[in-house]
Parts: C-alpha cells; structure tokens; sequence
C-alpha cells in the first residue's frame, strides 16, 4: 500500500472524478508543506482531510463565482487560488453585514441573539481561506426563521445567516417596541431566555393582521377575527388560499414601508409557511373529528 | 483513463520514495550502513503501515530520509539489524508525532529519539517503550537516562 492509497479515503469521489489526481495530489502536497511550515512531513489523516476539503471548496467557489482572469481552463492551483480569493472577498462582505447588524439591532434582544451577536466576531477573526475556507470556527445558536442551507460552507453560510438577520431585524424594526413585548409574552412566555426566533411570531401575526384588514402594527387579533382567517384560509382553495396569504403580506410590508426584494421573498416564504401549518392543522382536526 | 492515471502517480510516489532511500544509503555508507533493494522495498511497506495504523498522511518527501540520516552516525547501529532497526524507528517514529500533538518538528522528534537510542546502547526498546514525556523532558532536562526512563508500555498496546 502506498501513501496515495491511503490517502484515497479521504479523497471525494466527486472531485476524483472532475479533477486529474496528479494535479490535486500535487496541490495538497504543497499545502501540507506550508501548513506545518516545513516542521513535518506528515500530518494526521484528519488534517489532510481538512486540508483537502479547503481545495475542493475553493475550486469549487471558483466554478460558482469565476474570476475573469483565470478561465476554466486555467492551472488547478490557479483556479484554487482564485477561488481562495473569493473566500476572502465573501469573508469581507459578511464582516460589512455584522457592522451593518450591530448597527440596527431589533427592538428587542433575547439571550441567545446576544451570544450570537457576541460569537461572530470569532469569525473573522479565525477564518483562514488559505487552509480551511470551508470551515466555520465558530458557534452560535440564534435560530432564524428561515434557516441557512447546510449546503453553504465557510464565509458562505456566515453571509447568508448574516443577510437573513439582516432581513428579520429590517422587519422588527419596523414594529412598535410594546406591540412585539405584549407579543412574544403571548407567544413564548419566556423569550428572553428560551433559545426562539424574535421575528417569526411578528412575521405570522402581521400577515394575519392584514388578512383580517386589521392594522399591522397592532400585532394583535381578537380571537374571534382570527378564527375567522383561519377558516378563510383553510376552507379556501389551495391557490386561492396562497393567493390571498401573499396579497396580504404585500398589503403588510406596504404597510410598514418596507421593501427590498429579499425581504419580500424572505416574509412570503414565512407566510406561505404559515399557511401550510394551518391548513395541515384543519386536516388534521377534521380527520380527528371523523375519526371520533 | 483515471486509473492508468492513478496507478502513474502511485508509481511516480514510489519511485520518488525509493529516489529518497537511494540518497540516504549514498550517506550512511559512509558509516557502514546500507540498505538492499529489497530492504528499502520493505521499508516502504514498513513505513506506509506505519502512516496508515497511526492515521497520518505524508505526501512528496518522506520523514523515512531523515529518520536514516539521523540515526546512521550512531555507534550502536550495525548493519546487520539495521534494516529491522529502522522500521521500528520509523514505526516509532509517527506514533510519537501523533502523541507529541504536532508540537514537535521532524527534527527534534529525530534528535530526541537518537538522543534515548544512544543512551541506552543502541536498544530500541528503549525509544518505543518510552513516554513522550519522558523523551521530551530528558532532551530539555538533559536528565539522567537511567532515572528518567520507566517502561512504559502504552505504545505497546497501541
């Protein structure tokens, strides 16, 4: 067995298949080599792994986001160093949305948007797109609304995450302070402390305000006008249904004055969302009624 | 097309591995130590093992060259068990880069091996059976083998 077999596991079937062995083999030869700064020879298998995984995501960033200097039919390592350099370019456009995030906070903070707003800086810090562009050395746990793909990586997933709390915290703010308290309390009881996304409610309680054509800010329904919305929406037709969720959702960010095409597309997905809950829960309770 | 292209670079490492033995037996001859071809052969197997059973990687130059080099001046390496000795200093040789968490370089993991392998007369055992510890605080105590050195037999249950 030579070191090339042992190295096979841990080398992607996938990048096996686009990119010539020698050339990929050559490149983490070299990475190895200025990784331990020419201290060792070997590193452990995880290290190569790790190693190995930074080439294949910056090569494949390269393919996602091609530079115009370096064509498809450039050097592997040009193009693993071009896609290096757009690790770093997406690093730094998620660092300008921190700033802009720190800057327009929600109105209200619970504990684990703090820590989160506390971890990212972490980040920045210790990302290192010359060897793991992949990775994402830190931890946080602030759950959005619509969470990050997992298939984002690296700088990638911290940007989007970053984009969306944009997003939600665009949207709270737009909210009265005392209308989102009374709300969460409804909602969560505890939001402060429990690990709950602050937007999601307001998000939902907005697109129901607007179909009852009740005012938006209030963030409030009598229980008799939201029973009414919800029979509206799930005795409807499926498209008439959905028609009417995203209509009101127009009528609410209208509303609010808040444009911008993801925020839009990020509130009617919540919306739509929404929409699939209550319909599934009329299901449900009519095939319990059924079934007693 | 992909395997004829993988088998070419598996070639190319081996020969390139070989290359490197071929260099290290041009400078331990100069101290009566020489390894066959079906000796350096072994070695290689030996040293593939020993990368695969300790989970580590080692692409372009090998340690084996240095490890060789190291060891060639000392007075208690006889050509007869020289090609056994090796593999085992080789073999010992990745485990302790594994324990020592990276924070020894190449060469002072060499130099502290070779430091306990002259201590204690040319034994081996005396290298494996050591704790990293105990090989490390030696090299930078400069304490005395014979105190320092307990058996210890984690690396044989490895």
């Amino acid at each position: 067995m030579t070191t090339n077999e042992a190295l096979l596991p841990i080398l992607p079937e996938a990048a096996a298949a686009v990119e010539q062995p020698e050339a990929i083999y050559a490149l983490l030869e070299e990475r190895i080599r200025r990784f331990t700064m020419g201290d060792s020879t070997s590193v452990p298998v995880e290290t190569a792994r790790r190693l190995l995984e930074g080439i294949l995501y910056c090569l494949d960033l390269n393919i996602r986001f091609p530079s115009v200097e370096v064509p498809a039919t450039a050097p592997l390592k040009d193009r693993w160093q071009a896609g290096v350099s757009a690790a770093k370019r997406i690093s730094q456009r998620a660092k300008l949305l921190y700033l802009q995030v720190q800057r327009t906070p929600p109105p209200l903070v619970n504990t684990a948007y703090c820590d989160t707003m506390e971890a990212l800086p972490a980040f920045f810090a210790a990302y290192d797109a010359d060897f793991f562009a992949q990775e994402i050395p830190c931890s946080f746990d602030y759950p959005l609304c619509q969470p990050v793909s997992d298939s984002l990586l690296g700088a990638e997933y911290i940007k989007d995450f970053l984009r969306r709390l944009l997003a939600e915290n665009s949207f709270l703010r737009a909210l009265p302070r005392e209308a989102l308290l009374a709300l969460y309390e409804r909602f969560y009881v505890d939001y402060a402390d429990l690990l709950v996304n602050l937007y999601l409610p307001a998000a939902e309680m907005v697109s129901l305000c607007a179909l009852a054509g009740e005012p938006v800010f209030a963030l409030s329904l009598p229980q008799e006008k939201l029973v009414s919305v919800s029979r509206l929406l799930t005795l409807s037709g499926e498209q008439e249904a959905h028609k009417r969720m995203l209509d009101a959702v127009e009528r609410a960010l209208l509303a609010l004055s808040l444009r911008g095409d993801f925020l839009v597309r990020y509130t009617m997905q919540t919306a739509e969302d929404l929409l699939v809950r209550l319909r599934a829960a009329s299901r449900a309770k009519e095939t319990d009624g059924e079934g007693s | 097309m992909k395997q004829a292209e993988e088998y070419s670079l598996t070639l190319r490492i081996q020969q390139q591995f070989l290359e490197e033995l071929r260099g290290a037996n041009e400078i331990s001859a100069r101290f009566g130590l020489q390894l066959s071809e079906q000796g350096m052969q072994e070695l290689a197997k030996a040293r593939t093992q020993a990368l695969v059973e300790h989970g580590r990687v080692e692409l372009g130059v090998s340690a084996v060259r240095a490890i060789a080099e190291g060891f060639c001046d000392s007075p208690f390496l006889l050509q007869e068990d020289y090609e056994v000795v090796l593999s085992e200093l080789v073999d010992a040789f990745y485990y302790f880069k594994n324990a020592c968490g990276e924070q020894l370089t190449d060469d002072e993991l060499i130099q502290a091996m070779r430091e306990r392998f002259d201590a204690f007369d040319g034994s081996v055992e005396a290298v494996v059976g050591t704790s990293l510890e105990a090989l490390c605080r030696a090299r930078r105590l400069g304490q005395d083998y014979d105190e320092g050195w307990e058996e210890d037999d984690s690396y044989d249950d490895e």
